[in-house]
């Protein structure tokens, strides 16, 4: 399964705790630093894609000042999907990071300079 | 207080299917509420553009069978994804016979390049989402279905009479497919890929019919006009698609085989109403005409007993979607 951003940061939302709609709304704007801003039609498009591959599950419904809120949270299915995700990206992020080492390490003047030097 | 904003956001619901609110409406007014905070009814609110967008979005992906959708959407969601694959097979084979064509081209005659574009477009775009890279298949198929529409624009160009039914039906020939190639498959279906073999069979018949048939017949075309509108490419699908239908039919296929087939069947038909408008028909002998007519009740007749068969096939508006 193809996990987008906004499917991997509502799972983020809820590792610590269950969450309904709005609450995983703020969580993942908080997350992303404010550049994952979800809007209702599509959080529920999300939600329904995790639920559909058994990732999230409801947990329970409540009623705050006369409107239905329904609490979803992760499932150990959903835990595994996440960890298996975040895995993937931080091996990413590492390979990203080495050859951007590599690359400064190179282009420092004096190694640069070296380099040409070897090189004419 | 809120009154107006939530009177409007469950308005936009509306665009959802009637079964996913039943299930949905209440949490997400009640989040869209908590998100929006208090607005007063005399701010005349509104819901944002970007909130309406997300709703259509979402509405259209649950009608298509993404996930959340009810077992009826399932069905229509594989009919979509259906008339998108016979429709890039028809272009495809469309696109072999054209190139096939320009080895029979004589000196000097004149070629269309968006039309050559297009065919050469339409064939990739058909085996790419056969062989499920129907990521890479989408904005070839939309290259190709533009060369195809720039080509229709810059012929009627040449013409100064309008002609709905020489326009539309070429131009919904091509829209259609794609439209249903875009929304159809949507992330929540995953790529399949087909075999070898009837992938290449709309190449192989669009060769086929250029490269041999016509070269065959060609002697006789010009002597029996009677083959005339059974030999061109959309008279060809209209018997493969009456065909197609009778075994459909007779093998009680699931409920989105018949539904494709009927869309691709009203799509074909003002094709074949207008070569009954078509001069050469109407100077020709009557048994042509007579041809066309025959052409046009089958595509009818078949057209409405498919659809009657597919949506008596589908599951039940009652049967809900599974509850998360």
């Amino acid at each position: 399964m193809n996990i987008t951003e906004p499917m991997f940061l509502a799972l983020t939302a809820l590792v610590d705790e269950p969450r309904h709609g709005y609450g995983i709304v703020q969580e993942v704007d908080r997350l992303s630093g404010g550049r994952v801003q979800l809007k209702i039609g599509s959080l529920y498009g999300v939600l329904d894609r995790l639920a559909g591959e058994g990732l999230v599950a409801l947990d329970r419904e409540e009623v705050a000042q006369g409107r239905l809120r329904r609490y979803y949270r992760l499932t150990d299915s959903g835990a595994g999907a996440l960890e298996e995700e975040a895995a993937r990206m931080a091996a990413n992020a590492r390979a990203a990071t080495t050859r951007l080492r590599d690359r400064t390490a190179r282009l420092l003047p004096g190694t640069a300079t070296a380099i040409a030097g070897g090189a004419w | 207080m809120n009154e107006l904003l939530e009177q409007r956001y469950r308005t936009v619901l509306r665009l959802l299917p009637r079964s996913y609110r039943a299930e949905r409406e209440e949490e997400m007014v009640a989040a869209f509420m908590e998100f929006s905070g208090d607005v007063p009814d005399e701010e005349n609110p509104r819901p944002r553009w970007d909130e309406i967008a997300s709703v259509l979005a979402l509405s259209m992906r649950v009608r298509v069978g993404a996930a959340g959708a009810t077992p009826r959407f399932v069905a229509w969601g594989a009919a979509v994804r259906l008339v998108a694959t016979l429709g890039l097979a028809f272009h495809a084979a469309a696109g072999t016979f054209t190139l096939a064509s320009l080895a029979f081209m004589t000196p000097g005659s004149m070629t269309r390049p968006l039309g050559v574009l297009a065919a050469a477009l339409w064939m990739p775009a058909f085996v790419l989402l056969m062989r499920g890279h129907v990521r890479t298949a989408k904005p070839v198929a939309l290259a190709a279905g533009a060369a195809a529409l720039a080509e229709l624009a810059a012929w009627q160009s040449l013409t100064s009479l309008f002609v709905p039914l020489d326009v539309v039906p070429p131009a919904l020939d091509v829209v259609v497919p794609l439209a249903a190639l875009l929304v159809g498959f949507h992330d929540d279906v995953p790529p399949v890929r087909r075999a070898w073999r009837p992938t290449v069979l709309p190449l192989a018949a669009g060769l086929l019919l250029r490269a041999v048939v016509l070269a065959l017949l060609a002697p006789a075309l010009g002597k029996v006009p009677l083959l005339w509108p059974w030999v061109d490419l959309m008279g060809l699908a209209t018997v493969v698609l009456v065909v197609a239908g009778i075994v459909c039919l007779a093998r009680d296929l699931p409920a989105y085989v018949p539904l494709a087939l009927a869309i691709l069947g009203t799509l074909m038909l003002p094709s074949r109403l207008s070569l009954m408008d078509n001069s050469y028909l109407s100077l020709g002998p009557s048994a042509l005409w007579v041809s066309s007519v025959s052409q046009c009740v089958a595509l009818v007749v078949m057209v409405t007993v498919l659809a009657v068969a597919g949506f008596r096939g589908l599951p039940s508006v009652r049967q809900g979607r599974a509850v998360v």
